[in-house]
């Protein structure tokens, strides 16, 4: 096994054993770890406050006991938390911070509460108005009070210069993840759309600071690599997520190379650093404002279609394909000005509706045959 | 040369067998789809019909839903592109198709070579698909074939307002026991259907000539229904059927032709 195997196996490992890592963690260290729900939800502080942030984004899982509390017009990655939530898979984390992200988000807090009472749930509200002071200066409180509680539960102060610190590990790791997505692109053949996703997910399963390590051994090695062309269909890919498997399965079959992301679950957790400031809850509130091109945060100036070219551009893609999640109500939202602005630059791109669990794959199976020889026509 | 299309949609079977990419020798319809012994049989009558068999033809190419289980196939392309390149053989200034199958309706925009621009499908629902023209058949104690010809008596079209079959069922149930005529309620249903296509078809933008392909579009009171709603003249495949299959046959004989420049 080369040494590029033997990394992406370990992230894929990760990536698909999340209870075994926080189980793992917890023996190591003693500490508690703490599920994070998207997006947005500052889990430096979470680092800061020597706790395993832990992504919750949920997962391929039966539903049986979500509609208990959720309606049949709500997303699958929300119905697979609130499963997990009520059979018992998050046991192990001692605490979930939740914002307010969709309306169904909304909820979430209050049917957890009332499902897993022992375990505390912390809301965070995020401001529409994030850009001006007075909301950076809101969210840096609400995040200060993410902290106030986590304090709570661990007994010790989490302090400024700890936070510092943790906000300094995190933009490590994100510059480290944008550096991976560009080298990448000439890899092809290795970073298949599985295992670039398996590189993302795992990131949500242990501590950042390893995962930079793992990442930058990543990039190291495929760098001493020469450049493969690849000879398929190149596409930006737009959404929440990039799941199930057999989604990412079904790209590799049809030719795809995944060349850069706009998911919720990857890129936009790490293209936007937290700039420089004396206070840690500030830098992270800047963060939020500086940070465009997301159907979770208020943006009236609907930058994210020019993003989406722009990322065209700078890879060379062949199209973009809209993953859009089934019942994402703020995805579909955008979804109109992202129509219009590619329509008005001439990328060819497909609106792919995907669920988490995905009960037929026919459908699209045949759309995404279909854009494949769309592309190659193109070419043609 | 010789080579076949086959279209295997969930309702039926189709196939073609075209001569040069230019004339079509042979083609078949039966009336069962993929998971049945429709792709058996169809595969069978057409080459029965031309007189021939599987080592006369030279190449292969299956398409629609079930176009991963034909035996024999030389490449599966999807029912898109096939369509796409069916449609502007038999009427070439087609820009925009609306296909309507028995589980899927798709609408297609094309560039004056039939190449395929953009497309939108149905999500996994059955409103406006040939399917719940088959539950509303069951309902009204009809043949789907006749569906056209009650619709063309209907004196005024009972509003049918859901979308979801099983409750566009209870709908038009309640709308017969509350008196209303057949052929008016049948008026409705291809009104529904209209509405239901015509909502995507917004979606990708209907340039002319829209043209409808699948076996719906043999229905022509959802034709007329359809040209109503979207306010445009809207014509049918000479081959609705069979439209995917000549597009698959044509692509087949594309592919031996690139083939053979290949190797030359």
């Amino acid at each position: 096994m080369s040494k590029v195997e033997e990394i992406l196996s370990e992230l894929g490992y990760v990536a698909h054993h999340p209870a075994r890592m926080v189980e793992q963690w917890k023996k190591e260290t003693g500490g508690k770890a703490v599920g994070i729900m998207p997006i947005h939800c500052a889990e430096e502080v979470v680092h800061a406050a020597g706790m395993l942030p832990v992504g919750m984004w949920g997962g391929q899982t039966s539903i049986s006991l979500a509609p208990e509390y959720l309606q049949s017009f709500c997303c699958s990655i929300m119905k697979a938390v609130m499963e997990f939530t009520m059979s018992g898979a998050y046991k192990n984390l001692d605490a979930i911070i939740c914002p307010e992200t969709c309306d169904t988000l909304r909820v979430i807090p209050l049917m957890m509460r009332k499902a897993i009472p022992q375990t505390p749930i912390i809301g965070v509200v995020l401001p529409d108005n994030r850009k001006i002071d007075a909301g950076i200066k809101y969210t840096a409180a609400e995040y200060r009070s993410i902290a106030k509680q986590l304090e709570q539960i661990t007994g010790n102060p989490v302090k400024d210069e700890d936070l510092q610190n943790s906000v300094e590990i995190y933009n490590e790791h994100h510059a480290a993840m944008m550096e991976f997505f560009k080298v990448a692109v000439d890899h092809c053949d290795i970073i298949t759309p599985y295992n670039r996703h398996m590189a993302i997910k795992s990131s949500y399963f242990m501590p950042k600071e390893k995962h930079t390590v793992l990442v930058k051994a990543l990039i190291d090695e495929l760098n001493k690599l020469q450049p493969t062309q690849f000879n398929g269909h190149k596409v930006v890919v737009t959404g929440i997520m990039s799941e199930p498997d057999e989604l990412l399965e079904m790209f590799e079959k049809y030719g795809y190379a995944i060349v850069a992301d706009d998911l919720a679950q990857g890129s936009r957790q790490f293209r936007t650093p937290a700039p420089a400031d004396d206070d840690p809850y500030i830098r992270l509130g800047k963060r939020l404002a500086n940070f465009e091109g997301c159907s979770c945060v208020y943006d009236p100036e609907k930058l994210r279609g020019k993003l989406l070219k722009q990322l065209v551009d700078e890879t060379q893609a062949d199209g973009v394909v809209v993953l859009m999640m089934k019942f994402c109500d703020p995805e579909e939202y955008d979804y109109p000005f992202i129509k219009q602005d590619l329509e008005e630059a001439g990328i060819p791109h497909l609106y792919l509706e995907i669920e988490q669990q995905m009960e037929s794959s026919e459908q699209v199976q045949t759309r995404l045959q279909a854009f494949a020889e769309m592309l190659a026509e193109r070419k043609n | 040369m010789f080579t076949m299309g086959i279209d295997i949609g969930s309702t039926s079977s189709k196939a073609v067998i075209m001569e040069d990419g230019s004339k079509i020798t042979a083609s078949c319809v039966i009336p069962f789809g993929t998971g049945t012994s429709g792709p058996q049989r169809v595969i069978e009558e057409v080459l029965q019909a031309a007189d021939m068999d599987r080592d006369n033809i030279d190449y292969i190419v299956a398409t629609g839903y079930g176009r991963r289980s034909i035996p024999g196939a030389d490449e599966q392309i999807s029912e898109i592109t096939c369509h796409a390149r069916g449609v502007h053989f038999l009427l070439p200034s087609t820009r925009t198709i609306i296909d309507i199958g028995g589980q899927d309706v798709k609408v297609i925009r094309v560039d004056e070579n039939g190449a395929v621009m953009n497309f939108v499908m149905n999500e996994k629902c059955a409103a406006g698909t040939g399917r719940f023209l088959e539950v509303m058949a069951r309902v009204l104690e009809c043949k789907v074939d006749e569906l056209s010809m009650l619709s063309n008596q209907a004196k005024q079209a009972v509003p049918i307002s859901s979308t979801c079959t099983v409750f566009a069922e209870s709908e038009v149930i309640s709308q017969l026991a509350a008196g209303n005529s057949r052929e008016d309620v049948v008026a409705g249903i291809h009104d529904s259907v209209a509405r239901r296509v015509a909502s995507l078809g917004k979606r990708v933008g209907l340039i002319p000539d829209v043209v409808m392909t699948g076996g719906v579009a043999q229905n022509e009171g959802v034709v007329k229904a359809m040209r109503q709603e979207l306010k445009t003249e809207i014509k049918t495949s000479p081959l609705p059927q069979l439209t995917g299959a000549v597009g698959a046959a044509l692509l087949a004989y594309q592919k031996i032709q690139k083939a053979q420049q290949a190797n030359a």
